[in-house]
């Protein structure tokens, strides 16, 4: 490819969406090049110093089921792994990890390093260079051209990035660092819809100075279980975390000075979450609870910097000194950086489709927080999409979708591209519907085979997960062909109904109660089997009477994303529509059947009139017809 | 103007008799809606506690368990649901109420039928086991609709077309409102309604064919005859006073087009097999709400999974 071009995508931004689109763009065979500011800035955190979470999690296994790099990098940098809802089923288990600032930042630039077709370059860009409608390259701010089919910006908090401690504005990206200013101006000539949103962080602590055995602390697992498939051992030490909470003191003294803070005295004009990120929300909102829980977590195995995540804040430096020292092992605390607000611009994602194209130009990806996201993870996830489908734009493949039936990462950008964004968007499981069949554990065989197919995926992970892949369907069988009766049960202790049936060891496993170890008391060769591959036969055959429930849902799902609704389709013209769903119709612009079904409110019978008046409008009777089978 | 809204000023468009206008304006000006809205509104706020202990376990600000409450109240808006679907007064306000005529053959069921339809709707002859099929007509009595059912006398019999008619007819009588348990004034031999379902506070005794008697013979109780019509007027009256009971007292509110009761009916299930499934893992459960919800949204719209979390940050402090 290439003709005429440097290269065939160029991804401005080396943060987690930056640097996950340029290795997908890259891996999908594309020449791609790397334009970020400083290249020792790849892969910073700037936020808290953790990766995964609930639902966070789950999009981490996903990127790295695609043979992405987010989950590896934080294997090799996670210092305190934590399976979160260990206790509740599979479907809602999220793996998080604290991860050592620098050796993530180190790892992750390796990585970079080592991609085939990746170049690295340092620059401002500017500017996108264009030809009418149709991106060709970027300009830099010191005016060098590099031209290319696909450009993805994942330029983060940088466009027009306003940081704020108290009545104090700094312009700047990150602490230290200018923002961009160019690419706003750059937007808005586009004629794209831009929106202000903010987002906060906390003082950075010096560790040395807390009183460590005066709070609580949160242990790591003792059996870490890593993120990525092709991970066998995490081999970091893994570290404690403080817990402590703010007193009423606190709530006091952030209470008499709310007015000093940049988000309550106006100066804020970017519209924060419905969730309390900062502490000046969590008093203001929920101020009679007695106290609010705040991790201290250290920052690095060499690194005496402590994150205390829990009291992001915009109040001014001594204030921010006043109320922390108010809380419990904080008494005496050196405080190494103030917390801080930043305002930024961002797309209204409703202007993309779901490869994360800008619908009306060419070329044009966008991915991370410039979408109105918050999160490494989202922002991951969303760079792997764009790069992906950047690469497959300027080498002439089809588009890859992701849709909400078959990962997490679907769910976002079917959300953000339906929906927009009114406050920075955070992934939760909640928000995915076939929460049951989404699942952290199974996210290798939901995504893998993709990958493969893709070629984007590694050759080392391809056979890994044929192997795999393979121990997982001969266990199966297994257990399948393995059964009893309920007498020949009871010689083992374990009671069924006495109605004669045979069961099968993977029917028995279906049961609560009935762990792997009980079959192997039964069939001792079953102990043969792999771990990984008894612990994915246990949950699979947990959840299969419900992926059974679920598969007729999903089925109708994919015809309703099947079901395309033309760019100029007027919903207008469809008498029966109440007000309130025809004004939520034109502003969302849904592109398919599925996405209008997924707005609040919508009813089967306002889909039936779409359905029919899509029927009406379209001139070729035979597509018509097939949408609405 | 909702879905369910419509769907009432569509009843409006056929409502034929007063009650029935009164029940489709009741649906048009959105009483029923309310009634799903509120449903609704109880079910997204028990799946926003339970989402909030699945979404938000990391948090330490979510109370550990808020289970025990919504799964009460979960059982609570079951039995309302239920309760609703039991309640018929709105089916028969908009079906009518149900009126079996039955009694021994030649008892005068089909003249009786004939006389107060004013027409010859059903073929009425002296020989024994002419009417098999169930026949109906349609009244209008003070405001009330009011189906009339003519049915097959009940005796033993060989014939086979006739044993389905009598098979017909007491499924009717089983299914009515109201029995009209009709007796020859010469021939007063008992009927046998055990084998229905049949309270004696769900039947009127009427005696027929009075004008072949002697009014003395007729005295004390209900008697009619069709040929001069004595006794008709105050049989009529009762059967519209038992038609108003029915319809008083009861909810209007309920669902009573087949889409609503199919809907609700599974919501209903839905919500009982959640509180049933204690052993089960919270997600499980949390499904089975969701599929609940899924049903009460073709009656109320949905409520999207960013709606649930707005109910949570609102009453939790969440996020870091």
């Amino acid at each position: 490819m290439m003709t005429g071009f440097d290269f065939d995508v160029i991804v401005i931004g080396g943060g987690h969406a930056g640097c996950e689109a340029a290795s997908a763009a890259a891996r999908a065979g594309a020449e791609t090049l790397l334009l970020t500011h400083r290249a020792d800035t790849i892969g910073t955190m700037s936020c808290n110093p953790a990766i995964g979470g609930l639902g966070k999690g789950h999009l981490v296994r996903e990127i790295d089921a695609l043979d992405g790099l987010m989950g590896r990098i934080a294997d090799k940098a996670g210092i305190q792994f934590r399976l979160l809802n260990r206790k509740k089923g599979p479907a809602v288990r999220g793996p998080r990890t604290q991860a050592d600032r620098a050796l993530y930042k180190r790892q992750m630039r390796m990585a970079i390093e080592e991609v085939e077709r990746l170049h690295v370059v340092e620059g401002d860009a500017f500017d996108l260079l264009m030809n009418g409608s149709i991106v060709s390259g970027v300009e830099t701010a010191d005016g060098r051209r590099y031209a290319a089919r696909s450009v993805v910006i994942t330029t983060g908090t940088f466009l027009r990035g306003l940081i704020h401690i108290g009545n104090e504005k700094t312009p700047a990206g990150r602490v230290g660092e200018a923002p961009s200013v160019g690419l706003s101006e750059r937007f808005e000539r586009m004629g794209m819809r831009l929106g202000r949103l903010k987002t906060g962080t906390p003082a950075r602590l010096d560790g040395k100075s807390i009183a460590w055995n005066r709070i609580g602390v949160q242990e790591a697992d003792s059996m870490p279980v890593p993120f990525s498939f092709m991970t066998d051992d995490i081999t970091n030490p893994q570290i404690v975390c403080g817990v402590t909470r703010t007193t009423e003191e606190t709530h006091r003294i952030i209470r008499d000075n709310i007015h000093r803070s940049a988000m309550y005295s106006g100066d804020i004009k970017g519209i924060g979450p419905r969730y309390c990120p900062s502490i000046e929300d969590k008093i203001v909102r929920f101020g009679d609870r007695d106290g609010h829980q705040i991790f201290l977590e250290p920052e690095g195995l060499d690194d005496d910097t402590v994150y205390p995540n829990g009291i992001s804040t915009s109040l001014p430096a001594d204030i921010q000194e006043a109320f922390i020292r108010s809380i419990p092992g904080l008494e005496d605390v050196r405080i190494k950086v103030p917390g801080y607000a930043i305002e930024y611009d961002f797309v209204d994602p409703t202007q993309l489709d779901h490869r994360l194209a800008v619908r009306h130009v060419d070329g044009l990806f966008l991915a991370g927080q410039i979408n109105g996201t918050t999160g490494y993870e989202e922002a991951g996830a969303q760079g792997l999409v764009a790069g992906l489908n950047a690469a497959r734009h300027s080498l002439g493949a089809d588009p890859v979708k992701f849709s909400r039936t078959d990962s997490y990462i679907g769910v976002m950008i079917d959300d953000l591209i339906t929906f927009g964004v009114s406050e920075p968007y955070r992934m939760f499981t909640s928000r995915a519907e076939y929460r049951l069949s989404l699942r952290a554990d199974n996210a290798d065989q939901r995504l893998t085979p993709l990958a493969i197919s893709l070629g984007i995926c590694s050759e080392e992970r391809r056979e890994r997960y044929s192997r795999y892949e393979s121990a997982v369907h001969d266990g199966r069988t297994e257990l399948q062909v393995r059964s009893l009766t309920p007498n020949e049960a009871e010689a083992f202790g374990l009671s069924l109904n006495k109605d004669g049936v045979r069961r099968s060891a993977y029917e028995l496993l279906s049961r609560n109660e009935f762990e792997f170890s009980d079959a192997e008391g039964i069939w001792p060769e079953l102990a043969n089997i792999d771990s990984r591959v008894k612990e994915a036969l246990k949950i699979e055959a947990g959840y299969a009477v419900y992926m059974d429930r679920q598969a007729a849902t999903i089925a109708d799902i994919r015809r309703d994303e099947a079901r395309v609704i033309p760019a100029d389709f007027s919903f207008d013209i469809i008498s029966g529509l109440s007000n309130e769903l025809l004004s939520k119709l034109n502003r969302f612009r849904p592109l398919t059947i599925a996405q209008a079904s997924a707005i609040e409110g919508m009813t089967p019978a306002a889909l039936a009139l779409i359905l029919v008046h899509l029927r009406k409008s379209s001139p070729d009777m035979s597509v018509a017809k097939r949408q609405v089978q | 103007m909702d879905l369910v809204e419509a769907e009432g000023l569509a009843e409006l468009v056929q409502a034929e008799t007063a009650a029935q206008r009164r029940l489709a304006k009741y649906l048009a000006d959105g009483h029923l809606s309310r009634r799903y809205d509120a449903w609704m509104k109880r079910l997204s706020q028990a799946r926003a506690l339970i989402e909030a202990e699945l979404d938000f376990t990391d948090e330490g600000d979510i109370p550990g368990s808020v289970s025990d409450q919504v799964w009460q109240d979960m059982q609570l808006l079951a039995d309302e649901m239920a309760a609703a679907l039991d309640d018929h007064t709105a089916e028969i306000v908009r079906e009518g109420f149900r009126v079996a005529i039955a009694g021994p053959p030649n008892a005068g069921k089909s003249s009786l039928m004939n006389f107060l339809a004013k027409r010859d709707v059903a073929i009425v002859t002296d020989i024994a086991g002419t009417t098999r099929d169930v026949l109906s007509v349609d009244l209008d009595l003070d405001g009330n609709r009011i189906v009339l059912f003519d049915t097959a006398g009940l005796r033993e019999t060989e014939d086979p077309v006739e044993r389905i008619g009598i098979e017909r007819a007491r499924q009717t009588i089983n299914a009515a409102d109201l029995v009209l348990h009709l007796v020859d004034l010469g021939e007063p031999t008992s009927l046998d309604l055990h084998d229905t379902s049949k309270l004696d506070s769900d039947m009127i005794v009427v005696r027929t064919k009075r004008d072949r008697h002697h009014p003395a013979e007729a005295a004390g109780g209900l008697s009619v005859s069709t040929v001069t019509g004595e006794g008709v007027d105050s049989l009529l009256k009762q059967i519209s006073q038992r038609a108003s009971v029915a319809v008083q007292g009861g909810q209007l509110v309920t669902p009573l087009l087949i889409r609503h009761r199919n809907h609700i009916s599974a919501a209903c299930d839905w919500l009982r097999a959640a509180g049933a499934a204690e052993d089960h893992a919270l997600e499980l459960r949390a499904e089975m709400l969701r599929s609940a919800a899924d049903d009460l949204a073709h009656l109320t719209g949905r409520v999207t999974p960013d709606a649930l979390l707005g109910l949570i940050f609102s009453q939790f402090c969440v996020g870091k």
